[in-house]
Order: structure tokens, then C-alpha cells, then sequence
């Protein structure tokens, strides 16, 4: 019978991972955001929420407003 | 080319008919933290040696022998470059043994038929599906961390299958068979382990 082989090392950092794929720390950070984390794994939000969106437009809205 | 332990070199098609094993293989192997390497990219007059070199540098080597059979396009041909890198990588493994090297095939004991030199090797034997391919992936390595599950991975996939047109659409490609897109798709693999599985 076959013996899954053991993998005796700690897992890389996301940071170290794209290093050692020769992917640029920016290009990353995109491709990350992309799946919803950032370098340290922590869950970002991809896409604004209802709300934030809205509270966006009503600010860029003001925002011209102010400047006419 | 620095060896890393972290690294397996993935000998598999890079065709479109081969998209959704190819994503699988990506996602098993960034769930157990390996860092899959491949020749996508590697072109010209010393191709040769640099997959020889990319071989030498990985810890692990894993080799699809699934696409045997004769392509559509005339003159029909099999593909011989993944028995060939096979043959690379266990002539590497005699020399330097702690090059472990596995062969992955969709069916049963047609290796012994295609390739008899490997008669007494088991191949893992995934039936061409996504899900297959995450369980002989978790038959073949353990990690020291977390150990995904299948769900895990199936989860990850599925996910990955969904972000591949906004990395495509960053990398400004039409492929996801390019050098660039492939190691794209390895960091947001390695991110998607981040985020179902913690970084332990």
C-alpha cells in the first residue's frame, strides 16, 4: 500500500508565496483583493456593500455639488 | 535554479479541453501549501534544459499520462512531452532520490498498456474529474498543517473557477495557459487556502 508523503514544512506566507512565484508584491495585492484577502489572509471585502455603495454616490453627489 | 521543498513540478496538458483538471491540480496542490511549477513559458532552443532545470528544482514531481490518445488535428499524433518529462524527472529520482516523483491517469491499468517500464508503479487514478483529482492529491501528500478536506478544495475550486476572468482580465490575456496567468492563478489559489483554511 501507498504512504501519502509527508509534508514536513510551514506553510508559506501569502507574501513569500507570490515572491517565490515571481509574482510582484502590487500584481499580487490585485490578485488577492481579487479572492477577497490581503497579504496577512485576512478577508477583505471584493465587491462594496449595498449600503457603502450608495453612501459613495451620495458623497461623490455632494461632492459636485460643492464644487459648482 | 535555487531547490525548494515547497516547489512540485506539475507535468500535465496545457490545452482548453484540459481547463478544469488543470484548475484542480492548481487548487489541491496550493490547499496542502505546495507551490506548483510549470513549463508554460519555457520556449526556444534551450527549452530542454531549462525543464531539466525546473525538474532538479522542485522537491516533487506529479505527471499526468491521462492525454494519451491521438489529437484531432492532422497528422494525428499522440503527445509525448509528459512521458518524455517523466522519464527526466525518474532518470532525476535514481541520481537524487529525495525527488519523489507520482503518476496521475484517468483510467485503470491502461498505464501498464501505455507505458509497461512503470509496471510495478501505482498510478493515482483520478477518472478525469475535479474531484478526483483533490482526492489522489490528498492519497499522495499530507501536509504538516491543516490537511484540507475534499469539500475544502471543492470550495476552493470553485471559487477560483470563478475569479479566472478577472485574473485573466488583469493579466490582459485570453488564456489561462500562459506563464503569467498560471502564476496568477497560484497566488489566488494560495489566498483562497488563506481563507478557508487559515495561514497556520
Amino acid at each position: 500500500m501507498r504512504r501519502p508523503v509527508k509534508l514536513d514544512f510551514k506553510p508559506l506566507s501569502l507574501r513569500e508565496t507570490a515572491k517565490r512565484l515571481g509574482v510582484p508584491p502590487a500584481r499580487a495585492r490585485k490578485i488577492l483583493a481579487l479572492v477577497g484577502v490581503d497579504f496577512d489572509g485576512r478577508i477583505v471585502s471584493t465587491a462594496p456593500l449595498k449600503s457603502q455603495a450608495r453612501t459613495g454616490r451620495a458623497s461623490s453627489r455632494r461632492a459636485k455639488t460643492s464644487t459648482r | 535554479m535555487p531547490k525548494t521543498k515547497e516547489a512540485v513540478f506539475l507535468n500535465i496538458p496545457y490545452d482548453p479541453q484540459f481547463t478544469r483538471l488543470y484548475l484542480a491540480y492548481i487548487t489541491a496542490l496550493s490547499a496542502i501549501s505546495l507551490l506548483p511549477q510549470a513549463t508554460l513559458g519555457i520556449t526556444g532552443n534551450r527549452r530542454l534544459d531549462r525543464i531539466a532545470g525546473l525538474i532538479e528544482s522542485c522537491a516533487y514531481s506529479i505527471h499526468d499520462l491521462s492525454r494519451v490518445q491521438l489529437d484531432r488535428h492532422a497528422p494525428r499524433t499522440p503527445r509525448f512531452n509528459m512521458p518524455f518529462e517523466l522519464g527526466l524527472a525518474v532518470a532525476w529520482a535514481q541520481a537524487n532520490p529525495r525527488h519523489r516523483w507520482f503518476v496521475f491517469e484517468s483510467v485503470r491499468r491502461r498505464l501498464n498498456k501505455s507505458l509497461s517500464d512503470l509496471d510495478g508503479t501505482d498510478p493515482y487514478i483520478h477518472e478525469g474529474t475535479v474531484r478526483g483529482v483533490m482526492r489522489e492529491v490528498c492519497n499522495a501528500f499530507v501536509s504538516r498543517g491543516t490537511q484540507p478536506t475534499v469539500p475544502h478544495m471543492m470550495k476552493m475550486y470553485r471559487e477560483l473557477r470563478r475569479d479566472c476572468p478577472g485574473v485573466l482580465k488583469n493579466a490582459g490575456a485570453q488564456s489561462i495557459f500562459t506563464a503569467r496567468v498560471f502564476s496568477d492563478l497560484c497566488v489566488a489559489a494560495a489566498g483562497l487556502r488563506s481563507k478557508y483554511l487559515g495561514s497556520d
